[in-house]
């Protein structure tokens, strides 16, 4: 993971140009100069993937703090303040978890046009809901502690009483779930990138790549296996690394 | 039992009224307006006065709530518009493609279920047992492993390395083979770890204690008493994971161009289809709806407490 986000950084000192062409050496095979070989363009692979990075990851831990932000929002409030505003959240967020995630997401990037903004809003839209419902149960459990209603008591507004009393208490929770998520994110943004739905070309985004490599997949098939090998160790990465998180801040797991 | 279906049915309702607000909705995020693009798809040069008339029509000059029930009176009659691109009609569309992806989702559940319960159980039967290790690197694969990648993969070692298969298209049994099983892994994946995680809670319960304290032979104790018990939580995960197999085979089938719903979708979105986008969305929910409701019921008839509890949907 922190491979990942070092080649972020630094993709612009360990690799080349992204997008400068040879049309003397397309497709090539692994080669010195090349590492990873070279696509359809003559591009360089691992220039590309290292660029690639930044927006795959980049794109997936934009919206994962879009998506945090909105779904601790919406959860407190069902949780805090209950009623019909509860009602119709939990309801949104039954319907959007019973819903296949990649499905609308594609429904609304499809209405929309193709395109980063697009692809953006539609998988925040759809993401918040897994967030709300946590936070809204923890919201649940914390709202009627002592220490809750002491600060009530005392005073203290409904904001405040949100902000330093209840926020707290779920942010561990919010920040496992992030870092499982991000690489659902990852492979989301990847797959509307394959279809042609997200960044466009030439930009080098994992997903986009391998629809490029697509067409030329039987004679050279690196343009297509190296972009998914680096996805799958990206969300391979944030898994490994979630599962750790829960582990270390559960202590109800460490039994098993 | 027929109350409870009654109940489960009317659970879902809401959840299925949200689904046609969300698709009808989707109709009125799109650029353009539909009377416009109707009548350029007809081939017709639009004038003002037949633009006019095709909203009328529409009811397109109603408001928006007005327009939501009409849609949805016309939706439940099968009505779900007139595709853009081939000029017939949606659910006509949406039936041709259903087959397909029909073909590919049943034996990837098939495969899914017929692997993940032996190696769940074996593996939370052995612990710590190079069948455990291999189970659990099996899982992790499938749930990590992109759909794209695995698919390519497997393209390359058994389309273009030792030419077993075909690699795109529908025809025959063979064709069917690795979209079916990339489509499978992740199922698999999932339900395998569920299995596992199930037995494994089930082995340190009290009654499994008692029974092998009784004498009861551990192959009895594991298959017969902890097995059904184990298995109802993944039963539920499993009817889930058939609904997203049918409607989120979007990448498998792109990669082996295989006709089914996901395509559909897709050459839609390219096309611009809205109403077949549209006519999707409800057609997928409704399935989805539909398949959680068989779960429900099945889930009522294996696990008797739930017949006297009744726990609602997303609540099990």
């Amino acid at each position: 993971m922190v491979t990942f986000t070092l080649l972020a950084v630094f993709a612009d000192a360990v690799a080349k140009d992204p997008l400068e062409m040879d049309p003397t050496r397309r497709l090539l095979p692994p080669i010195p100069g090349h590492p990873l070989g070279t696509d359809a363009l003559g591009r360089d692979l691992w220039s590309r993937i290292a660029h690639g990075s930044r927006w795959s990851l980049g794109l997936a831990a934009v919206a994962t703090l879009l998506i945090a932000a909105l779904g601790i929002t919406l959860g407190t409030l069902a949780g805090y303040l209950g009623g019909w505003t509860d009602v119709v959240l939990m309801r949104a967020v039954d319907v959007l978890l019973a819903f296949p995630g990649l499905l609308l997401a594609l429904a609304i990037v499809g209405v929309r046009g193709p395109g980063l903004e697009n692809a953006l809003l539609a998988v925040v839209a759809i993401g918040w809901a897994d967030y709300a419902r946590i936070v809204r149960g923890s919201t649940l459990g914390v709202r009627e502690r002592e220490f809750v209603l002491a600060a009530r008591g005392l005073g203290a507004s409904d904001l405040r009483i949100l902000t330093s009393h209840v926020l707290p208490n779920v942010i561990p929770t919010v920040a496992v779930l992030a870092t499982l998520e991000m690489g659902q994110l990852i492979l989301a943004f990847a797959s509307l990138g394959f279809l042609g739905l997200g960044v466009k070309p030439p930009t080098p985004e994992w997903g986009s790549m391998i629809n490029e490599g697509r067409i030329s997949f039987f004679v050279a098939p690196w343009p297509v296996i190296c972009p998914g090998l680096a996805i799958g160790l990206a969300v391979l990465g944030f898994n490994l690394l979630g599962d750790g998180l829960r582990d270390a801040l559960d202590p109800r797991r460490l039994t098993r | 039992m027929s109350a409870l279906l009654l109940r489960r049915l009317w659970s879902l309702v809401p959840v299925w009224v949200g689904i046609s607000v969300l698709a009808f909705a989707l109709g009125h995020l799109a650029p353009g307006d539909p009377a416009l693009l109707l009548l350029q798809a007809a081939g017709e040069e639009p004038t003002p006065q037949t633009v006019q008339a095709m909203r009328r029509e529409l009811g397109l000059d109603q408001p928006a709530p007005v327009q939501y029930v009409l849609w949805l009176a016309r939706a439940v009659q099968g009505n779900l518009g007139v595709s853009y691109r081939s000029r017939r009609s949606v659910l006509h569309e949406l039936l041709g493609r259903l087959p397909a992806t029909l073909a590919l989702a049943l034996p990837a559940f098939l495969i899914a279920i017929a692997l993940a319960v032996p190696l769940g159980v074996l593996s939370a039967a052995s612990p710590r047992t190079w069948i455990d290790h291999a189970t659990r690197v099996l899982a992790l694969a499938g749930i990590t492993l992109p759909s794209f990648l695995l698919a390519y993969l497997l393209v390359l070692a058994f389309g273009v390395q030792w030419r077993l298969f075909p690699v795109a298209g529908r025809e025959g049994f063979q064709s069917m083979v690795l979209p079916a099983v990339t489509l499978a892994l992740p199922s698999l994946a999932g339900l395998t770890r569920l299995v596992r995680a199930g037995v494994l809670e089930v082995l340190g319960e009290e009654y499994v204690r008692t029974a092998r304290a009784k004498g009861v032979p551990e192959r009895r104790v594991l298959y017969r008493h902890a097995l059904p018990n184990a298995l109802i939580p993944a039963l539920t995960a499993a009817g889930i994971r058939f609904g997203h197999l049918v409607t989120g085979a979007v990448i498998v089938e792109t990669v082996f161009s295989w006709p089914g719903l996901g395509r559909l979708v897709v050459e839609a979105i390219q096309s611009r289809d809205y109403p077949v986008i549209q006519g999707s969305v409800l057609f997928s929910g409704t399935l989805f709806v539909f398949t959680n409701l068989v779960v429900d019921v099945m889930y009522g008839l294996l696990d008797p407490r739930v017949r006297v509890e009744g726990a609602g949907l997303g609540n099990p």
